[in-house]
């Protein structure tokens, strides 16, 4: 049985690390996406900027995440544009998390005190230097609970991407069950691993909103 | 004379290390109004809500009417807590206006002051509503009846505390610092409809920073101060011509003496 | 562009009865994986409320565990893994109870945030109007706690309807299987999948756009002048 756990363990560890890749690409697409998409929203005087994020975030967020691999797999396939499954993860994920976040950054910029800007700009800072000194820096301590939710919620979502053969974790669970009929280790292996992942991930962002408070 | 309503009897409360009430004694007559004041930090709140077991005594008898507040069997000192559901009827007979008014926000003024009389005493519907309506009556805010709490100012909200409270038809009256947390303006009204239950002969309890309001309108005070009582005897007495040193230094940090007629 | 069009106008008719009736699976499977939820959210608050401290470190660490754990592998250990200890659910259940499971954790928050969050004298003013305990909870605490706790439990349904995608992977009979039943089909993976995604769209927008609506309507209606 021992020996059973851990062989099974070294193969879902190699899924592990396609999860932490896509968790990672992802990531880096929503908070870059993310960020400016929010920054427009707030701060824009055109109203159809504000609607086209809308209807893209909207549409984001209310359809599956598993629709939106699926098409961009097998749908842009069908029209000539092939993405490896890696690339439709991270891409498809990426955009999801951007409009998630772009909503938990709106929600951050505006609640936020509108004085807080209009000191920064009465004292002589250009708006760029009050939204990196003053408006950023704290609304990163607001939204911090709110990123680390989405940053656990984003490596269970990379087990999504089995279902377009991407070489993770619940990819190589699927395979081996296949071939070795140990399914309730194989899973309970799956189970562990992820939670040892992102229960350390959540803890560490608890810790870092502590010290934030703590430096109030 | 009257005998006594409540008798307090050695009432002693601790947080932890902390010792809070450190001996508290002292009687109620049927129809009087008595006046805990003191400093912040005397006591005076807590021992307020020992007497409706919103908070636990450590120690000390509590008798009202008779019965035996918040524990069970009938030797002093000994005998287990009652639970809130077994203290409910108990509550029943014991009104109680808080400083922050804690009227039920989903509810309508109406239902506010009708709501314990139908699901605490069965009443039905009709009956909570025109007993409601006439407590409403006396603090002046009928016309209110069908308003919810938010829209109404500080004075008014805590009015229809009163009013609620009232509605309990309650054998004493618990003051929390009625008037502690309103805007200056609104004091007056709500110390107003306190004096008219004091000259109507109810038996009241009222811890208050109100000085001057207290000399006129209550009958006893009692000045609490580190959780002991220091000072207590008619409210013109011990307000006027206090006897302790401590008194007199708490009269003068908080009145000025001439207008509070030292 | 005309061209795309034109393959809906062609195939529409078709499809349209067969994913319908797969919306309605759908329905069906979130609607009773919400109830589990509930159901156990409910449990899952009264133990972590209560006195004994081994009920709430149960309860907590299940919670935790829960909220660290995929709804994929949970499906999969579900449908595949019980077996073997003799219990076998059907797709439809393995998945409602997945759905169930990982909805709980979020109900439990919110519950446990929503009751928190009536301020303490509101039940000691219902104490002290001589109310028992049970009912200063159904008459003054619950109705006001049902107000904060609605909109997000609305939210927690919509993640449910979208979760639900991911039984197509146990075999669940609902609207993305059927997707990808027919992209096989009709060889029109774009098409179908971005016309699954509009269905899932028209069902999740209209309850997202309630919920956020209602917490507006919440927000504002809270002057709090001494109503603390």
């Amino acid at each position: 049985m021992d020996n059973g756990f851990l062989s099974v363990l070294a193969t879902l560890l190699t899924g592990a690390e396609t999860a932490l890749k896509v968790s990672l690409g992802a990531a880096v697409i929503a908070m870059t996406g993310g960020l400016p998409l929010a920054l427009s929203v707030v701060f824009t005087r055109i109203a159809l900027v504000r609607v086209v994020i809308a209807v893209y975030v909207e549409w984001m967020r209310n359809v599956p995440a598993l629709a939106h691999l699926f098409v961009l797999y097998f749908g842009l396939a069908a029209v000539g544009i092939r993405l490896t499954p890696l690339t439709a993860a991270i891409v498809g994920l990426g955009m999801v998390g951007a409009a998630i976040l772009c909503d938990v950054f709106v929600g951050g910029l505006r609640a936020l005190h509108v004085g807080q800007r209009e000191a920064a700009l009465a004292v002589g800072l250009t708006p760029l230097q009050s939204l990196r000194f003053v408006v950023l820096p704290q609304m990163l301590r607001l939204t911090l609970p709110s990123i680390g939710n989405y940053a656990s919620q984003l490596i269970k979502d990379t087990s999504i991407a089995s279902a377009i053969a991407a070489p993770e974790i619940m990819f190589y669970a699927r395979n081996l069950v296949t071939s070795t009929f140990q399914t309730p280790l194989i899973y309970a292996t799956a189970i562990l691993l992820y939670a040892s992942i992102v229960l350390p991930v959540s803890w560490l962002f608890a810790l870092a909103e502590r010290r934030l408070e703590a430096r109030r | 004379m009257s005998e006594a309503l409540l008798t307090v009897d050695g009432l002693k409360k601790s947080y932890g290390a902390t010792e809070v009430l450190k001996g508290i004694s002292f009687d109620l007559k049927k129809g009087e109004t008595l006046s805990l004041i003191g400093p912040s930090g005397s006591g005076k709140s807590t021992c307020l809500r020992c007497l409706n077991f919103l908070e636990r005594p450590n120690e000390g008898e509590i008798v009202l009417e008779g019965e035996r507040i918040g524990r069970i069997g009938n030797v002093a000192g000994h005998g287990r807590f009652m639970t809130d559901r077994e203290l409910a009827p108990q509550r029943r007979e014991i009104g109680m206006v808080f400083q922050l008014f804690y009227l039920w926000p989903h509810l309508t003024v109406r239902d506010n002051v009708a709501l314990a009389s139908m699901k605490a005493d069965g009443m039905n519907r009709s009956d909570a509503y025109a007993l409601a309506e006439q407590m409403l009556d006396k603090v002046h805010l009928r016309h209110k009846a069908d308003e919810f709490p938010e829209r109404l100012s500080g004075g008014q909200q805590q009015r229809v505390a009163i009013a609620r409270a009232l509605a309990q038809k309650p054998k004493l009256i618990l003051f929390d610092e009625p008037t502690s947390a309103l805007d200056p303006e609104l004091v007056g009204e709500v110390l107003g409809v306190i004096r008219e239950l004091a000259e109507e002969g109810r038996s009241m309890i009222l811890v208050t920073h109100e000085i001057r309001f207290a000399r006129d309108v209550a009958d006893r005070v009692i000045f609490m101060d580190g959780g002991h009582v220091i000072e207590e005897g008619p409210a013109k007495d011990v307000i006027c011509r206090p006897q302790m040193e401590r008194t007199r230094t708490f009269l003068g940090q908080v009145g000025e003496t001439s207008d509070l007629g030292i | 562009m005309s061209e795309f069009l034109d393959t809906y106008r062609t195939y529409l008719p078709e499809w349209w009865g067969r994913l319908c009736a797969a919306v309605g699976v759908t329905i069906e499977l979130s609607t009773l994986g919400f109830a589990l939820a509930i159901l156990l959210g409910t449990a899952l608050v009264l133990m972590i409320r209560s006195r004994w401290r081994f009920a709430r470190l149960a309860a907590n660490a299940f919670v935790q565990f829960l909220r660290a754990v995929p709804l994929l592998a949970l499906l999969l250990a579900l449908y595949f893994g019980l077996p073997s200890f003799g219990v076998t659910l059907s797709s439809f259940w393995a998945g409602a109870t997945g759905l169930g499971l990982q909805g709980s954790a979020y109900v439990a928050e919110v519950l446990r945030g929503g009751l928190g969050a009536i301020h303490r004298g509101q039940r000691e003013a219902g104490l002290a109007a001589g109310l028992p305990p049970h009912k200063v909870f159904l008459w003054i605490v619950l109705p006001q706690a049902l107000r904060i706790m609605l909109p997000p439990l609305l939210n927690c349904y919509v993640s449910l309807l979208k979760d639900s995608s991911l039984c197509a992977l146990i075999a669940t009979d609902e609207l993305m299987l059927t997707a990808r039943a027919m992209s096989s089909e009709f060889f029109l993976p774009l098409h179908i999948f971005l016309l699954v995604g509009l269905f899932y769209f028209a069902i999740a927008f209209p309850l997202s756009m309630l919920s956020r609506l209602m917490a507006q309507r919440l927000s504002r209606g809270r002057r709090s002048v001494g109503v603390v």
